[in-house]
């Protein structure tokens, strides 16, 4: 009698190739597609189906001390379970803060330079300091934010290094990485090209720091969904909500700092440039606000995803959605900016702050939604 | 790297390792290091992984001292520092097979736990106050040699009381015990097994069944042994391959353990109502005539029967059946259906089943209903007589009596049996009982029955385990009535809080002690073995005791013994001395590695033989080994021939065939005579097995004479369920913790630390309980408060709380190992009266180990047992742990863990059961049947009352 049988599975005479190949056997979810090299046979389905069990009411020889999180996911399912787990290791969710943080300050980051280089690339006031010198900077001050925030979350902060000297092609983390190393590369050349007044490397510096604006704000979608278990995190909207939101942000920050202009030394707080970034961020909460509906709202097959959803539409996180995120994050800017209230100074200040927390805010729900629905 | 293991390794040298094939699907591990690596095994240390860091060891056998199956272990000594790193299974064990529980591993928490008492300890202060001090070992033992001597001298033998809980070996202090003189081995085993052994003992002599699961066609348990109890680890593996290989599985629980969720029928009756479940499945074996005819004619005494009960009837076998089938014709599956809420049809399947099998089904009882019911002794027998009525005793897949597959080696030397008998430990109201009354020890001091002198307790824990430890409290801080007391343990107890002394004993891998166990159908011996203190004797090393090589000043029991004898009567004039003295060096002491050393050469059959052949002396066979197996394949022993030499000089009686020799020390008898052949039989007075049990007849129990169903004290109807009443099953086992002995491993306290009060739905929605709501439970004596978990694993009616939780200590800083104590305040509320509650439960505390800083529960469970009253059984002095209780929500004054209890309620529900006994004299003004067993057994004289 042996419970557990390992070994070379690709060495059709050894025990384990030879019961893959007489039993039946079943791994876990097969349609994350990670080739599972755990199979088991003669196995109760649910014990390979967290989301069929439910840890509800704790545990029967061990306390379980759930993040209120988790118990509010586990008490909105507990109806919806087939199966009790009656024992299991208590998990805590591996992301917290650092990375609903990262994905903000990455926004900024990437959504200013992005901004920035569409107007000068449309023509709008080309010397404009706001555009050549203080999106720049901004951007390179949020990305040196995004890579602290990435570094302290790794598990050995100490070999940040090791990810990129011994690069693993397939981790999103790496590619991400040198993504977000180019880019702030690409904006020191340009501050630099600025600085020497180098203007035929504008041009390039312009293209290059756009598309490494665009990489920056849309790679975390590939990064999330390398978690192939964490199905709330495998939407194809992903990568154009990051995009979308790279916008938001990019286009409230850099407006917020031309209104500290226009308040420091009165210039006016309305030109082309400006209403370009008013247009920018009207559009961008407008498409934000739909791709927020899509995630959240859509019919869904998947009970993980759906799940999720109702965590944040009904669940723990529902405060923070309905009024952080569709009230304060989407409604209230759309009606300031819509109304033409934004143009008094002091509500366009209050719509870019809301417009900046509400993103804050869905980053983080989405975040951590996605790590609620248990995986094991 | 050459010898690190590759995972898919097959090592063929089990072959040449001393072990008998056995039957069964794949028993052996098909990776391990092989026997001749054991000096010197690398492997990667896994925590340094990714880094590959390579680590050399030296493997040492051992034997696992966590609960009684004796499992191999194998100890990883790192070879540059010395040090104990883990232990895994002996491969070469012939029980456990290189197999472990959790508890096996955890072994390595007890012998590096911060908490660990390193030193002897002696009180300042008073019982029970907690002070301590540092002493010397000499101080300990010149103490309690001295208290010793003046009894011995006095005469007062029964006021020397060794109280074991585990005793972790075979015999070892028989022999010192007899040696002194006294009557003094009091044992646990009346909280354990008691009603189960007697059951057991009147149809076949041996006490305990050992099952051939790995052979057997269907299974029938009231234990749990996929799971816990004894023998766990050997017979879960075996029970497994029995169900690979086909065979099915019933267990009859209340509660649907993990044993009942992996079998084929779990069927749930009223506790206490088994025997009736049980009897009607015989009854529709008789009705189908499905039973083993020739089997019964041969070896059940019917004929005894039937002229002793049915003298009226002519004395035949065919008259036996149509009498038997008619006694339990009233057992009908619908009787059985309306007494145990048990589906009527579900009962006659399982019976048939069990026909089905025939001579291969296996069936064991233990504790469980036996221990939790008045008269449990009734359902073992009732079980009995299924595996008797399929014939199925002493065969391959059947249950076999346990005698057969122990084997308890003799040692060098063997005092006389005491004179003496102690009616404190066997009191004349218990003629039948199983083992001595332990749990009454604190009513019978306190009605003046007997007075100690010196007290040693080991591995025992009354103050917890046992029920009414309060009680136990109040007699254990009387130095009036327990003069000098020495708790020899490892680790913190509630009872060691209350001693004199506290003498740190060795853990598995630290200290010697010889076992045997009946897990299968084979013979085996195993040898426990400190593991630091044989690699430094190897290497040339000379080492007189063992505490030399352990942690701190940690000894071991056997040297502990020989040192006290030795002190006790150092010229030898009380006779004590000589027992102690080496066989290999006259006159002088005895060392440890002498005893075995004689034992392996002498006593153990083939082993000087095997060990030989192997080029090793006996001694050294089994410390590389650590275990060796006599037999396999042990079989139909009551059909053996006796033989011709035997039999010259007896007789045979004509009524009853039993072949009687007259020897110096009275009749004896021999054997048999089944068809004219001369065959052993089994160890009961007719030679058979007894269906009609003429001792219980003769010893004022004649209604009990045969197996029927004995009504409980906690009797369902009797319950008033709408006042919120039900029957409280206590006494269920944890797969991961050990009694009171596992506070000392955190790895299984990390585990399970809570025992929730299991509650079926449907009395939790009548009542208004959710999972995790506070309950009080009261008993007769008082109540206790916990958290409710509901559960469909329970009958409706019925409660269950696990046992083992709920440890506790009163001081903050000291007292049982604090992974797994809350700590309390004891209040004494007068006349009587008393209130534990906790201070704080469970916290992370500072210590060498930074894992204590990581604890993260907090609650660490209740302590029910002090709730208890103790309800020994009138025939087989068994605590019949069942309790009728009232289950409400608690008050607003009710915290977790609040324990409030009367012992002066305690004392008269303790005199109500007293009354229900039927005391000695029995028959020739015997104390004692005289085939029954008893521990330490004394001079037949001692057996005659006289008055």
């Amino acid at each position: 009698v042996q419970a557990i049988v390992s070994g070379d599975m690709d060495d059709p005479t050894t025990k384990i190739a030879r019961l893959i190949a007489t039993e039946e056997t079943v791994v876990r979810k097969p349609e994350a597609g990670t080739k599972p090299k755990l199979h088991y046979i003669d196995v109760n389905e649910s014990s390979l189906v967290p989301t069929d069990q439910t840890h509800a009411a704790g545990y029967l020889w061990a306390e379980l001390r759930m993040d209120p999180v988790l118990q509010n996911e586990q008490a909105l399912a507990e109806a919806e379970a087939r199966a009790r787990t009656t024992y299991d290791v208590s998990h805590e969710r591996p992301w917290g803060w650092k990375v609903s943080a990262y994905l903000w300050t990455k926004s900024v980051s990437a959504g200013a330079f992005l901004i920035a280089a569409l107007a000068i690339g449309m023509g709008f006031a080309r010397s404009d300091w706001l555009f050549a010198s203080v999106a720049p900077q901004i951007s390179l001050l949020f990305l040196a934010a995004t890579l602290a925030l990435l570094v302290l979350d790794l598990k050995r902060p100490e070999r940040f290094l090791r990810i990129l000297l011994w690069p693993q092609w397939k981790s999103w983390l790496v590619i991400g990485g040198y993504i977000l190393a180019v880019y702030g590369g690409v904006l020191a050349a340009w501050v630099a090209s600025q600085l020497l007044d180098l203007r035929a490397m504008e041009i390039p510096l312009l293209v290059l720091g756009a598309i490494f604006a665009a990489l920056s704000a849309v790679y975390s979608a590939f990064l999330f969904r390398q978690a192939r278990g964490r199905v709330f995190w495998q939407s194809r909207l992903t990568a154009l909500h990051l995009l979308v939101q790279a916008i938001v942000a990019g286009s409230a920050a850099l407006w917020l700092f031309a209104l500290l202009d226009t308040a420091v030394t009165g210039t006016p707080s309305f030109g082309p440039g400006l209403e370009f970034l008013y247009y920018e961020l009207l559009g961008g909460i407008v498409a934000h606000g739909a791709l927020v509906a899509g995630e959240v709202f859509a019919p869904e097959e998947s009970t993980e995803k759906r799940r999720a959803a109702r965590l944040i539409s009904r669940g723990i996180f529902k405060n923070y959605f309905w009024f952080g995120v569709v009230v304060a994050g989407v409604i209230l800017p759309l009606i300031g900016l819509a109304t033409g209230l934004a143009q008094t100074p002091a509500i366009a200040v209050m719509v870019s702050l809301l417009a900046l927390a509400g993103l804050f805010l869905w980053e983080h729900i989405w975040v951590q939604a996605g790590q609620a629905v248990p995986l094991s | 790297m050459s010898n690190t293991p590759d995972a898919t390794e097959r090592d063929e040298s089990a072959a040449e390792d001393g072990l008998p094939p056995e039957s069964g699907s794949s028993p052996r591990l098909s990776s391990y290091p092989p026997l001749d690596r054991w000096d010197d095994w690398a492997e990667y240390d896994a925590r340094a992984w990714p880094e590959k860091v390579e680590r050399r060891y030296s493997l040492v056998p051992t034997v696992c001292f966590n609960c009684e199956s004796a499992c191999g272990l194998l100890a990883y000594v790192e070879k540059e520092s010395g040090e104990i790193k883990k232990l895994e299974g002996n491969p070469l064990h012939p029980a456990s097979r290189g197999r472990n529980c959790a508890k096996g591993p955890a072994t390595i928490n007890q012998v590096h736990d911060a908490e660990r008492i390193l030193y002897p300890l002696k009180r300042v202060g008073r019982r029970g106050d907690g002070q301590w001090e540092r002493t010397t070992w000499d101080e300990v033992l010149d103490t309690f040699a001295a208290k010793i001597r003046k009894a011995l001298k006095e005469n007062r033998r029964n006021e020397v009381i060794y109280h074991v809980g585990r005793p972790g070996h075979d015999g070892y202090i028989d022999r010192v015990l007899q040696a002194w003189g006294v009557d003094g081995h009091n044992s646990h085993t009346n909280i354990c097994s008691s009603s189960a052994r007697v059951g057991y003992a009147l149809w076949q002599g041996a006490d305990r069944p050992s099952p051939d699961y790995a052979n057997a066609k269907f299974i029938l348990l009231l234990s749990s042994h996929l799971e816990t109890g004894h023998y766990f680890n050997p017979h879960a593996q075996r029970i497994i391959e029995g169900k690979m290989s086909g065979a099915k599985i019933a267990v009859i629980d209340p509660r649907l353990s993990n044993t009942a969720s992996m079998s084929d029928y779990w069927l749930s009756p009223w506790p206490g109502t088994e025997a009736a479940m049980l009897l009607a499945m015989a009854s529709v074996i008789l009705q189908d005539e499905s039973f083993d005819r020739e089997f019964l004619r041969k070896w059940v005494n019917w004929e005894e029967y039937m002229r002793a009960e049915h003298s009226a009837s002519p004395c035949s076998f065919d008259r036996f059946i149509e009498t038997i089938k008619r006694t339990y014709s009233e057992y009908t599956p619908e009787f059985a259906e309306s007494e145990c809420g048990v589906e009527a049809g579900r009962i006659i399947e399982v019976a048939r089943e069990i026909a089905g099998a025939g001579s291969a089904f296996a069936s064991h009882i233990w504790r469980s209903a036996a221990s939790g019911n008045l008269g449990g002794w009734q359902i073992a027998r009732a079980l009995m007589l299924l595996n008797v009525l399929t014939g199925s005793v002493g065969t391959v897949g059947g249950v076999s009596p346990n005698a057969w597959n122990k084997f308890v080696a003799a040692p060098f030397s063997r005092p006389a049996p005491q004179k003496t008998w102690n009616e404190t430990l066997w009191p004349r109201e218990y003629p039948l009982a199983h083992h001595e009354l332990s749990f009454l020890l604190p009513h019978f001091l306190k009605e003046g029955r007997g007075h100690i002198a010196a007290y040693f307790t080991r591995v025992y824990n009354p103050v917890w385990t046992n029920p009414d430890g309060m009680s136990w409290i109040e007699v254990l801080r009387d130095d009036s009535l327990i003069e000098l007391h020495a708790a020899l343990t490892p680790v913190w107890s509630e009872t060691a809080w209350f001693a004199d002394y506290v003498l740190p004993m060795g853990v598995g891998p630290e200290r010697h002690d010889l076992m045997s166990q009946e897990t299968h159908s084979a013979q085996w011996v195993s040898f426990r073995q400190p593991v630091t203190r044989v690699l430094r004797e190897r290497a040339g090393e000379k080492i007189e005791f063992t505490h030399e090589t352990n942690p701190g000043e940690v000894w071991e029991e056997d040297e502990f013994w020989i040192e006290l004898s030795w002190r006790i009567d150092p010229k030898g004039d009380l006779g004590v001395r000589r027992h102690f003295e080496s066989p290999y060096r006259r006159g002088e002491k005895i060392t440890i590695g002498e005893y075995y050393q004689w034992i392996f050469e002498n006593s153990v059959p083939g082993l000087p033989e095997k060990a030989k052949s192997a080029g090793l002396s006996p001694l050294e066979y089994m410390r590389r080994n650590g275990a060796y197996a006599l037999k396999s394949s042990v079989y139909g022993l009551h059909e053996t021939r006796v033989p011709d030499p035997e039999m010259i000089g007896t007789s045979v009686e004509e009524t009853t065939g039993r072949i009687i020799k007259i020897t110096e020390s009275g009749e004896q008898v021999v054997g048999v005579m089944i068809d004219g052949r001369p065959l052993r039989g089994f160890n009961t007075p007719s030679r058979r097995l007894e269906f009609y049990s003429t001792t219980m007849r003769d010893w004022k129990w004649p209604d009990q004479s045969t197996p029927t169903y004995h009504k409980s004290h906690v009797y369902w109807r009797e319950l008033n369920r709408a006042g919120g009443e039900y029957i409280l099953v206590p006494t269920f086992r944890l797969p991961t913790l050990i009694h009171t002995r596992s506070g000392n491993a955190k790895w299984l306290y990390e585990i399970s630390h809570t025992n929730p009060l299991w509650m079926n739905p449907a009395d939790a929605r009548e009542f208004g309980f959710s999972t995790g709501d506070l309950a009080r439970v009261s008993t007769d004596i008082g109540y206790f408060v916990l958290r409710v978990w509901v559960t469909e694993g329970v009958r409706p009616g019925v409660v269950a709380c696990s046992h083992h939780l709920g440890r506790w200590r009163t001081k903050k800083e000291v007292g049982t190992d604090r992974w797994a104590s809350a700590l309390v305040d004891i209040e004494e509320m007068g006349e009587g009266r008393w209130r534990l509650r906790q201070i704080e439960g469970v916290r992370p505390f500072k210590s060498d180990d930074p894992d204590s800083g990581r604890i993260f529960w907090q609650e660490g469970g209740v302590h029910q047992n002090l709730t208890f009253p103790v309800h020994p059984d009138p025939v087989s002095g068994m605590h019949c742990w069942h309790q009728k209780v009232r289950v409400e929500k608690a008050g607003d004054d009710d915290r977790y863990g609040d324990v409030v209890v009367d012992t002066k309620r305690s004392h008269e529900i303790y005199r109500e059961w007293l009354a229900m006994t039927r005391p000695a004299p029995g028959p020739n003004g015997l104390r004692r049947p005289l085939w029954f067993s008893r521990p330490v057994r004394p001079d037949g004289e001692a057996y005659i009352i006289k008055e």
